[in-house]
């Protein structure tokens, strides 16, 4: 290469950038070969590295002018008059870009920014909403696009009560001290919180929420407030009459119309499974469940069914509590769900658990889509109007979830009215995950004390009613003794202040 | 072989930057990263800055494309003819970055030039007083050789550079800065270790990223260009850097 050469290159890469510091003479005009757009670019580089910028926006419209088609231009003058505050005109130049088909997501968010100061918020919506298809992780297009969710978002959100029921905005209601309030809030923006009469409620991922609050006699006004995520709030109100309700005498509870009083009908769901189909056989599940029905058509269940062995299928466990039971359940009933069977625990990969019972059909390597999972059997509380659901599971879990809370504080007057007036969901099972359920005597150890409890021994103040709570108390101590610790019971409410009550069998 | 110009330095592996020097995460970089399956125009402006009047009067964007994954820029005949791509941001601190491409040289075409180049140049430099450093592969008027050449214009003057003599080139074109010194390397497909072409005493300024393809040096105002050239691009990865600094738009 002679010097010549050398010279002529070494001119000849700076083309790429250091050509545009040079003081060009390049004219636009005269008769040439060149299109438009073939020069449109030069005028633009120019412009990119111009002195200043009324220098650089008359390269840009030039570009402009060569090649009407060429975006960059339309965004960097765009921007030039945005940061002047001429901001229709930055508008026009945005638009013309985002008509010509730019993929610039920041041009979208700057377009959206000007709109959404000028009140349009429709259309800054449009652009943010463009911007963030563009480039999702965009935080400058993130924060506006709450920003202008929040402005286009001015409602509320949607309250549906679903208890108590209200007709014209009153319910007359005879109730004693308590109520229950659930129902559902639903915004797109999310719920925040519920609450009712300033007191926060108990809120799921769907917006389903409950209460239980305190009734006067008289006229008592509910108010539920729901807020959405963007802090906008709705509120709905209701009337409730309490009536004075004349109360039987409750120490201790033996007749039948005390526990009329108390609950409206019994139904229970019995499942007993000895002959699994795949997964190995059990002894005395059958024979408990059969003691289970007998026991508690004794103690006031009126509605019972029976599901043994090859009945006991997920499709028509499913179909008994999520199809017939909420076409018969009344609000003021109870429902007790009894399994004997095998349970099982999955690790979840995130590091939590989730529990299930397995049906007689469930497969032994992939149980999560054969058989039922704890979730499911939990959500049948808000698919049913009844006050109190208690689940025995004679079987081992862990994951449940459960709350440990006790509900209301046993030494107040007319303890039982109160706590069968309050909404409660319980659960008790057999023993913890990886625990060995024992068997004694032809019935697994928990169940046979189980019966125990529900025929009086648990009945520790002697009112002829074993609460859910004393049945607990029971039960953990003395199924762990009886097992020599390889079985401890669990015992929690998943929802709810109330008890259930289990009345003791007449002349016992 | 022969050598035109002087023998490259010897074969070595850069260092590239370490973790500890408060680099950029590889999750954030990435999303500069670009294996040309298609135009980021969130990425890159078009190059295509005119020198002369008679370059203005008879010039002609290469065409542009991307196939199976790789950028081809090839030129027009009978015109001035380039095309090319400049970031639509700038390096600051430290960085190592670097570009694929491959060009076959049309050997004795005359009425043009070859010139395939990578550049970084300071974003905040004065109009002719930027410091600029590049990676050339050029090919004169009507000649047989093509060579590989790194130069630096650094605070107002040229630094001369190595050079090598290159028939073609496949491999990957690297610029490296830690400090004030850029680093520019080299590496031909299928060898593992990088080659140091030069280290340039510099700037630490923020600095842009741009390459291009182009039929004609800088001050030919006549061309006939009866052949067009092509080369591909392809890979172009900041292997780290201390910061990326966004334009407005």
């Amino acid at each position: 290469m002679d010097k010549k050469e050398k010279g002529l290159m070494f001119i000849a890469i700076l083309c790429f950038f250091l050509q545009v510091f040079a003081s060009g003479t390049a004219s636009s005009e005269g008769v040439d070969s060149s299109s438009g757009c073939d020069k449109a670019r030069h005028f633009f580089w120019k412009g990119r590295f111009a002195d200043n910028k009324d220098q650089a926006r008359r390269h840009f419209k030039k570009a402009i002018e060569l090649c009407p088609g060429y975006i960059r231009p339309y965004e960097l003058v765009g921007n030039f008059y945005r940061k002047e505050n001429q901001t229709d005109t930055a508008i026009t130049y945005f638009k013309k870009a985002s008509e010509l088909g730019t993929t610039n997501y920041k041009l979208y968010y700057l377009l959206a920014s000007l709109l959404f100061e000028k009140g349009n918020l429709d259309e800054a919506d449009w652009n943010i909403k463009r911007s963030l298809s563009i480039r999702a992780d965009y935080p400058k297009a993130i924060g506006l696009n709450r920003e202008i969710e929040k402005a286009i978002d001015k409602e509320g959100p949607r309250i549906v009560l679903y208890e108590p029921a209200t007709r014209r905005g009153m319910k007359i209601l005879k109730t004693y001290e308590n109520l229950t309030v659930r129902g559902i809030a639903t915004d797109k923006s999310g719920i925040a919180w519920v609450k009712v009469n300033q007191l926060e409620t108990s809120l799921d991922e769907y917006g389903n929420f409950l209460k239980d609050i305190p009734i006067q006699l008289g006229i008592n006004t509910i108010r539920v407030e729901a807020a959405d995520s963007l802090g906008n709030r709705a509120h709905i109100s209701i009337d409730v009459e309490g009536e004075k309700y004349a109360l039987p005498p409750l120490s201790p509870v033996e007749t039948t119309s005390q526990r009329e009083s108390l609950y409206g009908k019994s139904y229970a769901v019995i499942i007993g499974i000895n002959d699994y189909e795949k997964w190995p056989g059990l002894e005395f599940a059958v024979a408990d469940a059969n003691a289970i029905k007998n026991t508690l058509q004794k103690t006031g269940f009126d509605d019972i069914t029976l599901i043994m062995d090859k009945e006991a299928t997920q499709r028509r466990i499913l179909t008994e509590l999520f199809h017939r039971l909420p076409e018969k359940v009344g609000r003021n009933d109870r429902v007790l769900f009894y399994f004997a069977g095998h349970g099982q625990t999955e690790n979840l990969p995130g590091g939590g658990k989730k529990g299930y019972i397995i049906p007689v059909d469930a497969e032994t390597d992939s149980y999560a889509s054969t058989a039922v999972s704890m979730e499911q059997i939990r959500s049948l509380s808000s698919r049913i109007a009844a006050k109190h659901i208690f689940y025995v599971m004679d079987c081992c879990y862990s994951g449940l979830g459960l709350n440990r809370s006790v509900g209301v504080w046993r030494g107040i007057n007319d303890y039982l009215n109160k706590v069968s007036s309050m909404r409660v969901v319980q659960i008790i099972t057999a023993g913890g995950q990886g625990e060995q359920v024992q068997e004694r005597e032809g019935h697994g150890l928990f169940t046979s004390y189980f019966l125990k409890a529900i025929q009086g021994e648990a009945d520790l103040d002697k009112d002829k009613v074993v609460t859910g709570t004393e049945l607990g108390a029971y039960l953990r101590p003395t199924v762990s003794n009886a097992s020599r610790q390889a079985q401890t019971p669990l015992f929690g409410r998943l929802e709810g202040e109330g008890e259930f009550l289990f009345f003791v069998e007449p002349n016992r | 072989m022969v050598f035109c110009g002087a023998v490259l330095s010897c074969v070595t592996d850069k260092a590239p930057l370490q973790q500890n020097e408060n680099i950029v995460p590889q999750s954030e970089i990435a999303y500069y990263n670009d294996s040309f399956d298609k135009m980021r125009e969130d990425l890159w402006d078009r190059a295509g800055y005119l020198h002369k009047e008679e370059q203005m009067q008879n010039f002609k964007q290469a065409d542009m494309r991307f196939d199976n994954g790789k950028l081809i820029i090839r030129t027009k005949t009978g015109s001035f003819s380039k095309g090319g791509l400049g970031a639509k941001y700038a390096l600051r601190g430290d960085f190592d970055i670097q570009l694929d491409c491959r060009i076959d040289f049309l050997k004795g075409a005359s009425g043009m030039e070859q010139l395939l180049y990578i550049l970084v140049i300071d974003k905040s430099g004065e109009i002719g007083k930027a410091n600029t450093v590049l990676i050339n592969l050029t090919m004169g008027d009507g000649l047989h050789q093509g060579w590989l050449k790194s130069r630096g214009f650094i605070n107002g003057s040229w630094e001369n550079s190595s050079a090598k003599n290159m028939e073609n080139f496949d491999g990957a074109l690297r610029i490296l800065r830690k400090g004030k010194e850029i680093s520019t390397l080299y590496k031909k497909k299928g060898v593992s270790a990088w080659s140091t072409m030069h280290t340039f005493r510099a700037t630490d300024k923020d600095m842009m990223f741009g390459f291009q393809l182009s039929n004609y040096f800088v001050n030919r105002t006549v061309i006939r260009a009866k052949h067009s050239i092509s080369a591909e691009f392809d890979n172009f990865r900041i292997n780290a850097v201390q910061e990326i600094i966004e334009e407005e738009i």
